[in-house]
Parts: structure tokens; sequence; C-alpha cells
């Protein structure tokens, strides 16, 4: 799942990549808020965590920028402003999370999953489509009650396929959800981790369209 | 009276006492007028009435003695008449008077004492029947008609007295009312709450006090705002560098290979570098707010300052791959400040200058002496746009995008101590517009040693 993080400090943007990596997202990184904009613009990520004292273009513009482009993509702005105002004003502001520095990677990667699945219309914490339970907290699927191993791609794959459940997903679509930028990507890594996932969960479990995409069935057998 | 005395008490003693001295004066004044007065009218009388004896002699020549005259009022026994035929036979007499000569003086006034009591005398000669009249008055009673006249006049201020005391008292209490209210006004500020106080209604010799207070509410309330603004201002600076910590410290933990942990534990070392850093930042120029400009100082070189400060960053410059140059003047650059201060200002200088000079680069250092000591660090880093130069010496602004993460506060500090030295700090462009040059005029050293701080002492 592909996060934006737009922090202009190094030392603290290299450890929330770094953290938010390890909780099982692909986070890209930016430094300044007119490239956030235009990034959030062309980009399909899950939520942005965005930092407020930002070069070229402050937080609060950048999110006024998304918002006026009818962009809801979750954002939880993660800043130093600690006052109740600046709270107030960046929710106002169309922020969906305020997070004060220095917070805990943990509770970070907590907010952004309960963005994410809320931005989803989901209420539930898993993504349950029939017997194929994914859980992104614990990082864990079972099929039919049996824990599945999978390795992170295959994991984020599957989770993408299960936040649409029943909608049909392109290969673009899906390299653009689950690959940062400069990732080296092999033209053919969608259906190689298609076909595992396959293999480990049951062939029918993932519809392939010919020509158009990838959809796990809300209720796959 | 002490000096805390109320000033009720100290009005109301004070006019009484005056009230007082003025009535007795008074009093003193009118009992003599009253005496003069008094004598100048019985005087006449006792002529009068002497002439009148000496007139009832003249028409009764005959021999019927008469002892004494009838006593007619009770002020008679005061006064006394005797006919002394041919100046030696006591005639007739009054009951009160004495058997011997009222005075030795046989004509006009005189004062004797006869019997051991004072009299005032006037005596006339009756030359046809041959006798002298004399009518004497006690000296005594004269007096206690004076007495009592001034007595009469006293009796009622005497009374008048603790009434006049208790209205002085209300009056002063009131006249003393505005004080009270300035009291309670004053009692209820409080330091974070230090409003003016209204002039309206307070009298003209009370409007001073409370100008002069007014003014140190207004210097005591810039004094917190700013300590407060300072306090949150570093709390908030402090966020992010901790912030980073954190979170570095936190991928450390959940590191699975041991070059991710190794590099996050070492991201957790640079932060706390940092953390420290501003730390010490902010408590150099606490310390330098807290610094007074009224202690002289001991002069410096310039150019030796530069020198050991250089020696001090070499190391960084050279892990940067970034020269540094000295060009110092021969003659040398004497400034009139603090050493350590000094010092002070070019490391922060020159750290700015590496820290935003791309390797491969020369930092300029320049020591000259014209008119005063000039300072100059020249870097070819990226320089501060035009717009933003002014801003850069605000305390926690930092020009965005630089991609370093500097404490915000060098510039502040360089140009506080430049203020406390009495020197200009200017930043412009560099040779042809590329990177920054920092330059600080410090004033001519003359004679008499500059005031310059001494309390500061570099962390």
């Amino acid at each position: 799942m592909r996060i934006l993080l737009v922090e202009d400090d190094a030392l603290l943007g290299d450890g929330l990549q770094r953290g938010l990596r390890q909780a099982g997202y692909e986070v890209d990184w930016l430094r300044d808020g007119r490239s956030a904009v235009a990034a959030l613009a062309h980009e399909p990520f899950a939520a942005a965590v965005l930092d407020l004292g930002l070069p070229q273009l402050d937080g609060l513009d950048v999110l006024k920028a998304v918002r006026a482009a009818e962009n809801r993509v979750p954002v939880l702005i993660l800043t130093a402003r600690d006052a109740i105002d600046d709270r107030i004003t960046g929710l106002d502001r169309g922020a969906d999370d305020y997070l004060v520095k220095p917070c805990d990677l943990g509770e970070l990667a907590a907010r952004l999953r309960a963005l994410i699945r809320r931005s989803s219309g989901q209420a539930s914490p898993v993504y349950e489509c029939g017997s194929l339970v994914v859980d992104p907290a614990a990082h864990r699927v079972t099929w039919r009650g049996q824990v599945v191993d999978l390795s992170a791609r295959e994991f984020a794959l599957l989770q993408e396929l299960a936040r649409d459940a029943g909608r049909v997903l392109s290969r673009d679509q899906l390299i653009e959800r689950l690959y940062p930028w400069g990732d080296e990507i092999e033209s053919n890594a969608i259906e190689v981790h298609i076909h595992h996932l396959r293999r480990k969960l049951e062939p029918g479990v993932i519809i392939t369209l010919r020509g158009v995409g990838y959809m796990l069935p809300k209720d796959p057998r | 009276m002490k000096r805390g005395a109320s000033l009720r008490a100290r009005l109301l003693v004070g006019v009484l006492l005056a009230m007082v001295a003025c009535w007795a004066l008074t009093a003193l004044v009118g009992y003599a007028a009253a005496r003069h007065e008094l004598d100048e009218l019985l005087d006449a009388h006792l002529a009068q009435t002497t002439a009148m004896i000496v007139e009832q002699i003249a028409e009764d020549s005959d021999e019927d003695e008469v002892e004494h005259a009838p006593q007619w009022h009770r002020y008679s026994t005061q006064i006394a008449f005797q006919v002394w035929e041919h100046g030696r036979r006591l005639g007739v007499h009054s009951k009160s008077a004495p058997r011997t000569r009222l005075s030795d003086v046989a004509e006009g006034f005189s004062t004797s004492d006869v019997q051991g009591r004072r009299w005032r005398v006037f005596s006339a000669w009756a030359h046809e029947h041959d006798a002298l009249v004399q009518v004497g008055e006690l000296v005594s009673a004269r007096r206690a008609v004076a007495g009592e006249i001034v007595g009469h006049m006293l009796t009622p201020l005497g009374i008048a007295l603790p009434v006049l005391a208790l209205l002085l008292a209300v009056a002063i209490g009131r006249g003393l009312k505005p004080l009270n209210e300035l009291a309670t006004e004053v009692a209820d500020l409080a330091p974070d709450r230090l409003d003016p106080i209204g002039v309206e209604g307070v009298p003209g010799e009370v409007r001073p006090l409370v100008g002069q207070l007014n003014g140190l509410f207004a210097r005591i309330g810039a004094l917190i705002a700013g300590e407060r603004r300072f306090t949150a201002d570093a709390a908030h600076e402090l966020r992010t560098p901790i912030a980073a910590i954190r979170a570095q410290a936190q991928v450390a933990l959940g590191a699975a290979a041991e070059e991710e942990r190794r590099e996050a534990c070492a991201n957790v070392v640079q932060g706390c570098d940092r953390a420290s850093h501003l730390i010490d930042q902010l408590l150099t120029l606490a310390r330098l707010d807290a610094a007074s400009t009224q202690t002289t100082s001991p002069h410096c070189r310039l150019e030796d300052v530069a020198q050991q400060t250089i020696a001090l960053l070499a190391q960084a410059a050279h892990t940067k791959g970034i020269a540094i140059e000295l060009d110092a003047a021969e003659s040398g650059a004497p400034v009139a400040c603090d050493p350590a201060l000094l010092g002070v200002l070019v490391r922060n200088l020159l750290d700015n200058a590496i820290r935003y000079s791309p390797g491969g680069t020369i930092v300029t250092v320049t020591v000259s002496h014209a008119d005063g000591a000039v300072l100059e660090i020249h870097d070819e880093g990226s320089g501060i746009p035009a717009t933003e130069r002014a801003r850069v010496t605000e305390r926690f602004y930092r020009v965005l995008g630089s991609g370093q993460s500097g404490s915000g506060l060098g510039l502040s500090i360089v140009s506080r101590i430049a203020a406390l030295c009495g020197a200009k700090l200017v930043l412009e462009a560099g040779r042809g517009g590329r990177g920054l040059v920092a330059r600080v005029s410090f004033p001519p050293v003359t004679g008499n040693r500059k005031e310059a701080p001494s309390s500061f002492r570099a962390s």
C-alpha cells in the first residue's frame, strides 16, 4: 500500500520512511509542498502523511489544493505545531487526522490503517471476502481458516485487491498502488505475484479478465 | 511621627496641632488685647469715679460721716475708694477699702501694693475741701476679667476640637479613597495579566505614580511575553529533532536486517547531536538575552579569534570537502568585544558557510581594518534569496528547502552579539551573485574602553 510522506526534515523523513516500510507500507517521500501536490494529483496513494512547515508550499496550502481538486485521499497531518487552534485549523482544512511530533511509529501506522480502512468504506479492521480474511494490522491472511504464508509483495497485492474486492484493477493501477518511485519493476512482476498468490491460495480466488486486469470477487471460491 | 505612619494619622495630627497652635496664639493675642482695652476702659472709669467723688464732696460739704459707701454689686469688693481729709484722716471710704492709703501718689494713676494686694489707683485732690480722693481697683480683678473673656472665647473652640477631629478624619478618609481604590486595582493584577491602570478618577498627585507603574507593567509584560514566546518556540523547535530520534530508534528496534539496524542507530546518534546543538544554541541565545552591555570588556584581536575558530571547524569543513582560507590584515584588527562572544559569532557564521556550501568549494574569511575592524565570510553555497535576507536573523527562521537541519538560531545569535558589541551585520550576495557574504563591521576602538558585555560565558 503506497503512502506519500511529505516531510522536509531529512533525519525524521528517513526515520518515518523506514518505519512505515517496516509496518508494511510502500513509502514515497517528498520534501516540499509543491511536488506533494503534483504527486497526489497523479498517483493513487492510499494515504498521505503531511508536515505543515514545508518549503515552497505550506502543508495547509497543500491540503487546500488537494481538496480543491476533489481528491479524497486520507491525509494525516504530522507536525510540531501542537496548539489547539492549529489542530482545529488542520482538521477543518480537510485533514483526516492530526498527530503532533514526536509520535510513535506504531501509532502512526495504526492511524494510517484506520484512515485507509475508513476511506474504502469499511468499518471492520480486516478485509473479509468470503473465506478470505486479510488483516493489515497483523499482516496476516487466512484462507478457509488456515493462515497463509505470503511475502510482503504478495501480501500488499492481495490487500489492494481486497480493498477493492469486486472491482477490476488493471496491471498499471496495481503497479501505481504498489511500487514507489525508483523501484525496479520487472515487466511481468504483477503476473508473477498473482501466480504465486493463486498457488498459495487457490487458483480460482483471483480472477483474470484478459486485457482488463484482475479482480478479487467478494465471495471467492 | 514615624516615616511609615499612616497618611491619615499624619494628616489628622498635623491639622489638629496646627489648629490648636493657631487657637493658642489667638488666645494669647486676645488676652493681651483684652487686658489693654480693659485697662483703658477701667482706668477711665476710675478717673471718672474719682472726679464724681471729688464733686460729691464739694456738694455734701456737711460733716455727716458715712463710714462706708453701700455695696451694690458683687464686683464692688474689687473696687475701693477712700477720701483722705487733709490728706491724712480717712474720711468716707468704701467697705472694701483698706485702712491705709491706697497709693502714695497724690495725683493721677498709680499702681501700688497694699496689704499684699495690688491695686490700680487714681488719686485726685479736692482742693476746696482739702481732701485726697483715691479710687482703686484690684489688679487681680482686671486679670480675671481678661482671663474670663479669653476663656469664653476658647470654650466653644475646645468643645469643637473633638468634633473637628472626627470630621477631619472622615474628610481625610474620603480624600484618601482613590489611594485605596488604586491599591485594590493593583492587588487584582497578576504577572500574566498586567493591564495598565486607568488614570481616570486618579488624583493629580497620584497620577505620576500610576504612570510609572503602568510603564513598569508594560516592561514586565513584554519581558514575560518574550520569555514565554522563547519557551514555546524552543519546545516547538525541539519536537522535530526528538521526533526524528524516536522514529529512528523505533526503526532500529523493528529492523530485521543488521545493516538497517546499524544505520538507524547511527541516525539516532546524529539526531541526538542535532538536538544538543539546538539546545546549545538556545542556551547561548538565552544567555545573550540576559547579558547586559554595561560592563567594560577586554579588547581582542579579530584575526586571532578568526584563526582559532577556523581551527575548530577545520575538521568539519574537511569532511565536507570544503577549503577554508583566512585572509587577515597584517596591521591587526582590534575589536572591543569579549573574545568568547566574538568566538561564538565567528563560529556561527563559519558553521553556516560550511553547512550551506557544497563540497569542493572555498570559504574565505577576510579580516580587514579600515575604520574599525571588518570580518567577511564568503561562501560559494546556495546563498540566501534577497527577499529572505532580512528575515534570517529572526529566531527559528529557516530558509526552507535548504536541505539542512540547522537550529534556525545561528544568525539570531550572530546579530545579537553584533548588537552587544556595537557591530553591524550585513548579508549580501557573493561575488558574481554566487554564495553569500556575511560582513560584520565593528566600530573603531577608541582610547576609552567601549561598552560590551562581560557577564557572558560561552558554552
